[in-house]
């Protein structure tokens, strides 16, 4: 099956969080318009800082959310 | 997501498809926090600058924690009567001359354009319709400002300017009292706090105020008073028209 591929529409960088969530800052989220029309809500690859108008492609999930990894940005191998 | 997260994504694409800047959003913290100095229900009476704004924390890029409002305990009532009981009211009499609940989707990726809000927008319309009234004729407007970029959204899906306008009408005082509405002069929820079941009464409280000419910050000859609350992802949005009739 061929990865989901996109556009970042938006994108936020989360410093602070509670619960679960705390220890992962920073982590980015990602808006994506997927080439099939539909929109969804991911996670950025961690380690990179995503900006609207990349051209994304989902490398995985985590807890069923989707993590994308913009293709201009740095291969930082697995996903951690 | 957080509700900073989901503003945090509106405040990016605002700023990328319109131009905003940073500074010109942060103009609303300033304003509603000086209006909040006055307010003696504000949980917030201390001024901020726009500097301020720029060097507090960042909670979820670019929004910042004085871009937020703080979550508060509080508590406010709404009584209504009709015409009869309210003409022996020592109180000038305030008609409720709008009243709208809009319901939209919760869903973030099911918002088109994340700069605007469709629930807003309708919820507008029909009270404006019902009330008989345009955006232009109302004097003060307390509005949903749970994060600056909201005030700045709501501004525009509201009417009062011109969309990607809003930031730029901040920034030059044209929701301040020189503009041709005062927004939020209670302060906001910048300033007052968001006791979320309680702040939509809470806004009918301040216009309340202002409509009997007896507000610390009034607005003068204030007739018409606009109140505008949304719960989720503005997946449920209140828009009131309140008139002043004695």
């Amino acid at each position: 099956m061929t990865p989901a591929r996109g556009v970042i529409y938006s994108t936020t960088m989360v410093h602070m969080a509670g619960g679960t969530h705390a220890a992962l800052t920073p982590f980015s989220l990602v808006l994506v318009d997927l080439e099939d029309g539909a929109r969804v809500l991911g996670q950025g690859r961690p380690g990179t800082v995503p900006e609207i108008g990349e051209l994304v492609i989902a490398i995985g999930e985590q807890d069923g959310v989707p993590i994308f990894h913009a293709l201009g940005q740095p291969n930082l191998g697995e996903v951690p | 997501m957080t509700f900073p997260a989901f503003w945090g994504l509106v405040m990016t694409r605002y700023m990328h498809e319109y131009g905003a800047t940073r500074e010109q959003i942060a103009a609303v913290s300033v304003k509603n926090r000086r209006f909040g100095e006055r307010n003696p229900l504000a949980q917030f009476r201390a001024p901020v600058t726009a500097g301020d704004v720029a060097l507090s924390p960042l909670i979820a890029d670019p929004i910042r924690r004085l871009d937020c409002c703080p979550a508060t305990d509080g508590a406010a009532a709404v009584l209504l009567t009709g015409p009869g009981l309210a003409a022996r009211c020592e109180h000038p009499r305030i008609r409720v001359a709008g009243s709208t609940l809009v319901s939209s989707s919760p869903r973030v990726s099911a918002h088109e354009d994340l700069t605007t809000h469709p629930g807003t927008i309708e919820a507008a319309r029909r009270a404006y319709e019902m009330a008989g009234v345009e955006p232009a004729d109302i004097d003060v407007a307390e509005v949903h400002d749970c994060f600056t970029i909201a005030e700045i959204v709501d501004s525009e899906d509201l009417g009062f300017f011109p969309k990607g306008k809003g930031a730029l009408a901040a920034a030059e005082g044209r929701s301040d009292f020189e503009g041709a509405v005062v927004i939020n002069p209670s302060g906001g929820l910048l300033s007052k706090g968001h006791p979320t079941g309680a702040t939509g009464c809470g806004q009918i409280y301040e216009a309340t105020l202002q409509l009997r000419g007896r507000h610390p910050n009034q607005v003068p000859n204030a007739c018409l008073a606009l109140t505008h609350n949304a719960g989720g992802a503005s997946a449920a949005v209140t828009v009131n028209i309140l008139e002043r009739t004695s």
